[in-house]
């Protein structure tokens, strides 16, 4: 295994040859030794017209010398990938992920800093804007958590928005999130997401098909989207515009089989105007985490050890008979709300001082009920 | 014939006395100025020559030397045009010595002999009266500005003949020709406490930022306003002269200097008596901004002086400007070093900074607001550190909603809130009696102890705050001192808990942002 490991790790390293072309050339060979026995007629009429370098390093044309010269590599560059603790694992390897091998354009071989979600675990793709509202990251932050303390793996792909909020909740809660990139699987791309990334390398793993080292760009993303709904066993989508990179991805998986389930939001907010488009056109409604644990059971895994928070409770607790705080909480929700519309509803009710108001916000802040963004308050999930 | 008139000379808004002295004697014919000039001073040899030729006076054929001293001060500006011709005139024997006397004069020329106005009048006529001068002689347009100053005659000329006339009478018969200007001061004042056209009563809804404003104002704090467009940023920054008590006499005085010397002061407006507002334009230069140039000059800085510095879209100024900015918060002054010497400008304002959250101004509203939060990052970023250090209060305006505007009910109008404000600064006055602070935004670590001590409870509730918040040391310090303007605003003695609430509200702006 090892060796097809590092003859994939070599052929995948070609410039100017693709997984498309590597998968043509494994078919019309039956095996990655057998792509070593090829000679320059059968190389060319199986992949067309390529870079003169690129189909010089194919060609075997059954040298043994040759074959053995490139097996050394491969197994140099295996060697050079683990001293950064990644693997490389083709798709001849019995490792490479059950699910991946069934998607249209598969990868050839994919590197991973970390491990792979282990075949049994129920996995779920987060997907959203980037530039998502409060709703959409308290959200995506909460059920990234509570899938991941239900033993789900989150898949995502560690983007600004939604993607990094979900695998953060995951992360917080201890769970397992892989993290799918659009580089290379040294290159943290974000750059602000070191943390996260960190976080996900030792507790889950990163993911991505393109040779490590390779810079991230733009047209990788919409390529790695495929794997990241390939990977799971649900797509979720948790906030998104109608004409957007995540509506893509919602295409991708639709192609590749995958249910997708969608978080509704109102019908005002332009992003969350994907997600109720969705659920018209037959998606899943995600109105809580249960409801994705029951589609996922539906797949024969074992999940429901989860148990839905206490959040409710501690409010009555904390409000107790304080009238202006349980008047405040009527009006709080996951909108952000500025202060001084807070001020303005309740003095529709009945007049309250401004300092008086700041005093109870602050104080529900600190009781950790409310939570603060600037001057602009919601409720804490 | 040597000769020497006194006149005045500008450095900063401080002024000193120079003297212009004429030596006219026979030798080849020639005209020198010598006293370490700049060109324009230099210049008045031209200006002098033909002014003096248009007012009807022939010279004889003389080697002049004119010396401005003291000679190792840069000179510059057009005010010794007049002096040196009055010199000039004594030197050549027209005109008595003993006439100019106790005398000081100034003016530049024109090529027909006018007098023309001239800046810094008000610190030059401060400084002849602190020097035992009687008598000023000043342009006509000046002399309202020089009359400000109690105890020493001011006289106003249109032009050259005027002078020459008045210096040729006996001291008796000039009273009588030339009537020294007044100025009714109290007037003044009483004509500023006419009802302000800008009133806070104009703005319906925004009251978060309206009460921020009145903390503000009360403890001459800077703050932050950041909203999007259209959320009356502008319009209530353009309000908070109208809240500040009015300018004292000395205040006026202070200020009027700096107006002085920027050249700003006319005839309408002898004296600055509102609270100055200067609001420049985002394109404004370091220079503009803080002082400048070959000769310093005053900048919109030092015209806030004692008022409000407005900064609307405070990220688009340039970096340089906002933080050449820095000092002078520190300091309440800007000093500017040039090879011979220093210009001191006073720099005592409140900074209010406005800015959009974002690139497209409506973030968070996801509705309309597609930046993303590098984008917001960087946008915001243009506020650094150290300006932000210098913000006490940070207060996000949020998008106003119709209703808000036609509410009718009428707002509170900014005499109710001046009220208040003043009723806040007499025990901030009360406070700092003994120490060279004014209000409660100017303490240091030290006084803040002092002044700013917790009570048990208050401090468990700091506490609190720190680790649920995620408070920074250096905001600490700040919610402190907001936290006492608010408990003098309410007019109690300690900081209780619902101040610090108020103030920790305040402060959760910069986390969300920076």
């Amino acid at each position: 295994m090892r060796e097809e490991n590092a003859l994939a790790a070599y052929l995948a390293s070609i410039n100017g040859v693709g997984r498309r072309s590597l998968y043509k050339l494994l078919n019309e060979s039956g095996s990655l030794k057998g792509i070593f026995d090829m000679n320059k007629e059968e190389i060319v009429s199986c992949v067309g017209l390529k870079p003169a370098q690129a189909i010089r390093a194919l060609i075997g044309s059954g040298d043994t010398q040759y074959y053995h010269k490139c097996l050394e590599r491969g197994t140099a560059l295996l060697k050079r990938y683990e001293s950064e603790g990644i693997r490389c694992i083709s798709c001849r390897s019995g490792e490479f992920p059950q699910r991946l091998r069934k998607i249209p354009d598969p990868p050839f071989c994919i590197y991973v800093k970390g491990e792979l979600p282990p075949l049994q675990m129920p996995c779920v793709a987060m997907i959203g804007a980037r530039a998502c509202s409060a709703y959409g990251r308290s959200v995506a932050y909460s059920y990234g958590k509570e899938l991941a303390l239900a033993g789900v793996g989150v898949i995502s792909g560690m983007a600004r928005g939604i993607d990094g909020i979900a695998q953060e909740g995951a992360v917080t809660a201890g769970g397992k999130t892989f993290a799918v990139l659009g580089g290379g699987v040294d290159y943290c791309y974000p750059a602000e997401h070191r943390g996260l990334y960190d976080a996900i390398c030792q507790t889950g793993g990163v993911i991505s098909e393109y040779v490590p080292g390779t810079e991230p760009r733009a047209n990788f993303f919409p390529e790695r989207n495929r794997i990241i709904s390939g990977m799971a066993d649900i797509v979720l989508v948790i906030e998104a515009k109608k004409r957007s990179g995540t509506y893509i991805t919602v295409t991708q998986a639709l192609e590749q089989g995958k249910e997708v389930y969608a978080v509704p939001g109102r019908v005002t907010d332009l992003l969350s105007d994907g997600c109720n488009s969705l659920i018209k056109d037959g998606a899943g409604l995600a109105d809580s985490v249960p409801t994705i644990l029951d589609a996922l059971s539906s797949y024969g895994y074992g999940v429901g050890r989860f148990q839905t928070g206490s959040a409710g409770k501690i409010e009555e607790e904390v409000v107790g008979e304080n009238d202006i705080r349980s008047r405040i909480l009527s009006l709080l929700d996951l909108t952000p709300l500025h202060l001084n519309r807070i001020y303005e509803e309740m003095n529709k009710v009945k007049p309250v001082p401004m300092e008086t108001l700041i005093t109870e916000l602050v104080g529900l802040e600190l009781d950790g009920i409310a939570e603060s963004c600037g001057n602009y308050y919601v409720k804490k999930c | 014939m040597y000769s020497r008139v006194v006149t005045g000379a500008l450095l900063g808004i401080e002024s000193y006395l120079a003297v212009v002295e004429v030596d006219a004697s026979n030798g080849m014919p020639g005209f020198e100025m010598v006293g370490m000039l700049n060109v324009e001073v230099r210049e008045a040899k031209e200006r002098v020559r033909v002014a003096l030729k248009n007012t009807g006076i022939s010279l004889q054929p003389l080697r002049v030397t004119v010396n401005i001293s003291p000679a190792h001060v840069r000179k510059n500006g057009t005010a010794y045009d007049l002096p040196v011709a009055v010199a000039l005139l004594i030197a050549a024997g027209m005109l008595p010595q003993e006439s100019v006397e106790e005398h000081i004069v100034i003016g530049e020329l024109g090529l027909a002999g006018e007098v023309k106005f001239v800046g810094g009048i008000l610190p030059i006529v401060l400084q002849a009266k602190e020097n035992g001068f009687k008598t000023c002689i000043v342009p006509k347009e000046n002399e309202s500005e020089g009359a400000a100053v109690q105890g020493i005659d001011v006289i106003g000329v249109k032009n050259l003949s005027d002078v020459i006339a008045y210096f040729s009478m006996k001291k008796e018969e000039r009273m009588e020709c030339f009537k020294p200007a007044v100025l009714d001061v109290a007037a003044l004042f009483a004509q500023k406490n006419k009802r302000e056209e800008l009133d806070f009563s104009q703005v319906n809804g925004q009251e978060s930022v309206k009460r921020v404003v009145e903390i503000a104002a009360a403890g001459f704090h800077n703050i932050l306003l950041i909203g999007p467009p259209g959320s009356g940023k502008t319009m209530i920054a353009k309000r908070i002269p109208s809240v500040l008590p009015p300018l004292t006499m000395d205040e006026s005085m202070e200020v009027s200097k700096v107006y002085s010397v920027a050249g700003k002061l006319c005839e309408e407006e002898a004296l600055v008596v509102k609270r100055p507002f200067c609001n420049p334009h985002h394109t404004i230069s370091e220079q503009a901004l803080v002082g400048g140039g070959r000769v310093p000059r005053p900048g919109a800085i030092s015209l806030a002086h004692r008022g409000v510095l407005f900064l609307d879209e405070a990220v688009h100024f340039s970096t340089r400007a906002l933080e050449a900015l820095r000092q002078p918060i520190e300091d309440k002054k800007v000093q500017i070093a040039r090879a011979y010497g220093t210009y001191v400008y006073p720099a005592d304002f409140m900074l209010v900074a406005a800015i959009n959250p974002c690139p497209c101004g409506y973030y968070p509203d996801r509705n309309r607001c597609n930046c993303t939060q590098t984008q917001v990052k960087k946008y915001l970023s243009k506020i650094s550190g150290p300006i932000l250090d210098r913000i006490d209060i940070c207060v996000e305006a949020p998008a106003v909603e119709l209703p808000e505007l036609r509410n009718k009910n009428s707002a509170e109008s900014s005499e109710q809130i001046r009220e208040r404000i003043e009723r806040a600064r007499e025990i901030q006055k009360k406070r700092f009696r003994n120490e060279k602070r004014n209000f409660n935004a100017d303490m240091g670590p030290e006084e803040i102890g002092r002044y700013c001590s917790l009570q048990q409870k208050e401090e468990a509730f700091m506490e609190k705050a720190f680790a649920n918040m995620e408070l920074s040391a250096r905001a600490y310090h700040k919610i402190l001192k907001v936290a006492r303007t608010i408990a003098d605003l309410d007019g109690s003695e300690n900081i209780l808990e619902k101040h610090l609430c108020e103030a920790v509200c305040y402060r959760s702006v910069d986390r969300r942002y920076w």
